[in-house]
């Protein structure tokens, strides 16, 4: 019966008014029950124009990301020719084109796909046509042109509400068309220099570039990048697949494309109204800056910084600083906390922690490793290694190793798997995390799953012509300095240039002091106390406690032997790291004339054994230190108990010290020779609960 | 949950055709759900107390998010936003339930149930009080007891915001056939809120 008042209401619903009633009259000749019901909905139907009449009106034609580009090879937009899709992702199409007038050249002309307001798309464009023009520097891609193609937007021809490509919230269906005749009638699209090459990772990988070349080739990338700031450009999409880099008179060649294209594109969080609003959160996450991440609109050339450390960081280590993998299959919220909160390891510490039972493997050749992916979104547009083609640029020497079809070999045979063009999701296999998803426009998103992080430490070293043991020296201290320097949440911390960043780099590759320094241990000491000041506080008293024992069995331990050397060591080292830090912090307190750790008995106590036994507290190698903080933060960001663990960790490990000491003790009273070993153990031990026992003071300075 | 097992799972579950419709809205239903909540999450907190939640918005978003760029035949996607409508609906009840504020005293709403022309005024009139969201879905429950094709109707084009012409290719019917569900699930709606109200 119900479904009768349906079917009657569908059929009279369409029709004028006198039309309705005489087939009302027919549906329902007898039955009052049903023409009662009928008519009340024809009723309320008419009454309520307005009610739920623009369900989608706040949807501004973000359905135009379901539609195919409708740009073909051979179609011709204003002054270019569409010659071949050289790339293709979740973002837009890529058309390697051929401009007629006034000069004829060829240039990679990128559509952006996404449901986007062409309008605005282009009127910020506009606005920043004035700066990207001025930039002129040998590793910029040039960016010629921006404009609207002419083909219908793809979400007029899907129906009339889609059309809507403005961001203000019309009410009434009607209206929406009618500003939409007021649209640019197709999709942004953008002409820039074509440029051949391969993301500058990938180049490295494939070229087995050492550490210093890559240093040197990341300088041309910052160089780049600190002339489109003078010129007031903010890149805000800096990652592997942008820098494309070439091999050029025999030398690697970088060269930065897509300046200006991020800005154009993202919208301003100020905007509530615009969709896109919420896209500009998504990025390419890995290469995000925490600002970017939280959505500030305050971006400056900050975020470059940290997205070229991020880059100098994969160039050394082969991995991004936060597993691309994990990021994007985290929740949104999770995604902006981990690029918010998490330290990264350092470098050096992260290719310690590469699977070291991963076979050895070649980089993945240029040409194939690049067509069997789907071509990222127009990130790594120009990047086509299409043999055809005739060089744009006689500055593109590097022409064989673009050709993926030239007998170029192929070690691992995998050119097999090259495939023309996108729907090979083929990205999976792909060694590279960079890029895998296009980066301007959040939707692109391609949820890639990245492999690179389970290569070895061996595979990446010698990607790097070296071993793992020396990559890792020549990683550890300054070169893990500069690139936390870099990639600092807090952008004040971080170098303040590009310039600056590469400036260090150069220093470190010519023996110089850097700027860069180990992370300030004052200010960690501060963030580890303030997340975990009960734990603190109870570990000090615990440890308080334990001193008071500990002072009348001195002689007794003293004599003990430790069970492991392993654990030795680590106490030492840790309790050396903290040791400086607690050293700076009462430092600090002492030069504001405000000391709170006076020089107690049991302070001057340690002293006299560290100069008895010539352990020097505090003088740790870098490398040491780093690894245990590094681990020590590592842990403390993954795990919510650890710190609590480690805390009872340590004072049990004091207990057990004691006791095997005792025990010992008894058994190997004779053994001098291992005297010095022992009272090693009974140092770290104090030292450690001496240093828990001066947090509880800093707590006071701190917190 | 595995990092990266979700987002497989979700366009798994689009494309595997031994799932009947049912089948596949009952897996999707929980992984959309979450990520929505998550998003909407972020979206409340970042945004100002009279923040309207712009569903479509997000529900497009947690699409991205979960399906990404992947080439899903349509039938598959419509599974996706079914789901999804179903998810913001319910994220707008939790929402109104975990707000649980009631308009006291004489001050007219600005916005009535009534007066709403899209997921977003709904929301609004929700934000100012709560128990109006429990009254529409009473409504909406009934309606979908009454025409179970018309509640599909309302779910995809109210709370997943598509158009007519993608809710006719979600659902498999014509654009009309939509159209003319669509006015009859409006004039139904209101007619019951009016009266009950």
């Amino acid at each position: 019966m119900n479904k009768d008042v349906q079917s009657v209401f569908e059929q009279l619903i369409g029709l004028p008014i006198e039309e309705r009633r005489r087939q009302l009259d027919a549906a329902c000749r007898d039955n009052d029950a049903l023409r009662r019901e009928v008519e009340t909905l024809l009723a309320a139907h008419d009454a309520a124009p307005a009610f739920l009449n623009a369900p989608t009106a706040s949807f501004p034609s973000a359905m135009a990301v379901e539609s195919p580009i409708r740009e073909k090879p051979g179609t011709r937009i204003g002054p270019y020719k569409l010659l071949q899709v050289i790339g293709e992702g979740g973002f837009g199409v890529v058309f390697m084109a051929e401009q007629e007038t006034p000069v004829r050249r060829r240039v990679a002309l990128k559509i952006i796909k996404l449901g986007m307001d062409t309008r605005q798309v282009i009127a910020r464009f506009e606005a920043e046509r004035q700066a990207l023009a001025l930039m002129d520097h040998p590793h910029i891609a040039r960016v010629f042109d921006g404009g609207a193609t002419n083909s219908p937007s793809p979400s007029k021809s899907e129906g009339g509400e889609e059309g809507k490509l403005s961001p203000s919230p019309f009410k009434g269906e009607g209206r929406g068309e009618g500003s939409g005749g007021s649209l640019p009638a197709g999709r942004p699209y953008f002409v820039m220099e074509y440029v051949k090459g391969d993301p500058i990772t990938q180049f490295a990988d494939a070229r087995k570039l050492s550490i210093r070349e890559r240093l040197e080739l990341f300088g041309q990338v910052c160089s780049a990048v600190q002339h489109a700031h003078t010129k007031g450009i903010i890149h805000r999409d800096i990652k592997p697949r942008n820098v494309l880099t070439s091999m050029v008179d025999g030398k690697p060649f970088a060269r930065v494309i897509d300046f200006g294209i991020a800005k154009a594109t993202g919208s301003p969080l100020t905007d509530k109204t615009l969709f896109t609003e919420h896209r500009q959160l998504i990025g390419t996450p890995e290469y995000m800056s925490p600002e970017q991440a939280e959505g500030s609109p305050d971006i400056d050339t900050r975020a470059d910084v940290y997205a070229l450390g991020v880059l100098l960081y994969e160039l050394l280590t082969g991995a991004t600083p936060f597993d691309a993998k994990r990021l994007r299959s985290a929740a949104f919220a999770e995604m902006q906390r981990i690029i918010r909160d998490e330290e990264p390891l350092a470098p050096s510490v992260r290719v310690t922690r590469l699977r070291a039972d991963a076979p050895l493997s070649e980089p993945r050749p240029l040409g194939s490793g690049l067509s069997t992916e789907p071509r990222p979104s127009g990130s790594g547009l120009p990047s086509d290694p299409r043999p055809d083609l005739s060089e744009p640029r006689p500055l593109d020497s590097g022409s064989e190793i673009h050709d993926p079809s030239a007998k170029q070999p192929l070690p691992d045979g995998r050119g097999s798997e090259m495939q023309p063009l996108p729907h090979g999701r083929g990205s999976e296999k792909q060694p590279l995390p960079s890029g895998s998803r296009p980066g301007h426009a959040p939707f692109s998103v391609a949820f890639t799953p990245q492999g690179r992080g389970s290569d070895s430490a061996a595979t990446i070293a010698h990607h790097r012509r070296t071993d793992a043991a020396t990559l890792l020296r020549t990683l550890r201290g300054e070169l893990d300095w500069i690139v936390m320097k870099a990639l600092d949440k807090d952008r004040a911390r971080r170098y303040e240039t590009p310039n600056q960043l590469a400036d260090d780099v150069r220093r470190h590759l010519s023996g110089e002091p850097i700027i860069a320094a180990p992370p300030n241990a004052v200010y960690r000491l501060r963030k580890f106390v303030r997340k975990h000041k009960t734990g603190v506080v109870a570990a000090s008293a615990v440890a308080a406690a334990l001193l008071l024992g500990i002072a009348g069995t001195t002689w007794q331990w003293r004599a003990a032997i430790y069970y492991s050397n392993q654990l030795q060591d680590n106490a030492r080292v840790m309790a050396a790291a903290l040791s400086d830090t607690l050293d700076a912090a009462n430092g600090a307190a002492t030069i504001e004339g405000d000391s709170l750790l006076p020089n107690s008995e049991f302070t001057r106590f340690s002293k006299e054994q560290f100069k008895d036994e010539g352990i020097t507290m505090g003088r740790r190698s870098d490398g040491q230190r780093e690894f245990w903080v590094g681990q020590f933060e590592w842990r403390d960001n993954r795990d919510p108990n650890f710190s609590r663990t480690m805390i009872v960790y340590l004072g049990r490990q004091a207990l057990t010290a004691i006791h095997e000491s005792r025990e010992r003790a008894k058994a190997l009273e004779a053994v001098n020779t291992q005297l010095r070993v022992q009272n090693d153990l009974a140092i770290s031990t104090l030292i450690d609960l001496r240093l828990h026992n001066r947090t509880v003071y800093s707590l006071s300075l701190v917190v | 949950m595995q990092p990266g097992t979700r987002k497989l799972d979700v366009s798994t579950l689009l494309l595997d055709p031994q799932l009947s419709p049912r089948e596949r809205a009952e897996c999707l239903l929980p992984l959309v759900y979450d990520e929505l909540r998550a998003i909407a999450r972020v979206r409340m907190a970042a945004e100002r107390r009279d923040h309207t939640l712009d569903a479509t918005a997000l529900v497009h978003e947690a699409y991205l998010r979960l399906i990404g760029d992947r080439d899903i035949p349509w039938a598959g996607r419509g599974h996706f936003y079914v789901a999804a409508a179903e998810a913001m609906r319910r994220i707008l009840i939790d929402h109104a339930r975990a707000a649980n504020r009631v308009k006291r005293g004489g001050g007219r709403a600005r916005l009535s149930l009534l007066d709403v022309a899209d997921v977003s005024e709904l929301a609004e009139v929700i934000q100012e009080d709560s128990s109006e969201m429990m009254r529409f879905d009473e409504a909406f429950r009934r309606l979908e007891g009454e025409s179970p094709d018309a509640a599909d109707v309302v779910r995809l084009r109210l709370f997943a915001g598509l158009s007519v012409q993608l809710t006719a290719d979600a659902l498999g019917v014509s654009t009309a056939t939509v159209d003319r569900r669509w006015a009859f699930a409006r004039a139904w709606l209101y007619r019951r809120l009016k009266n009950d109200g």
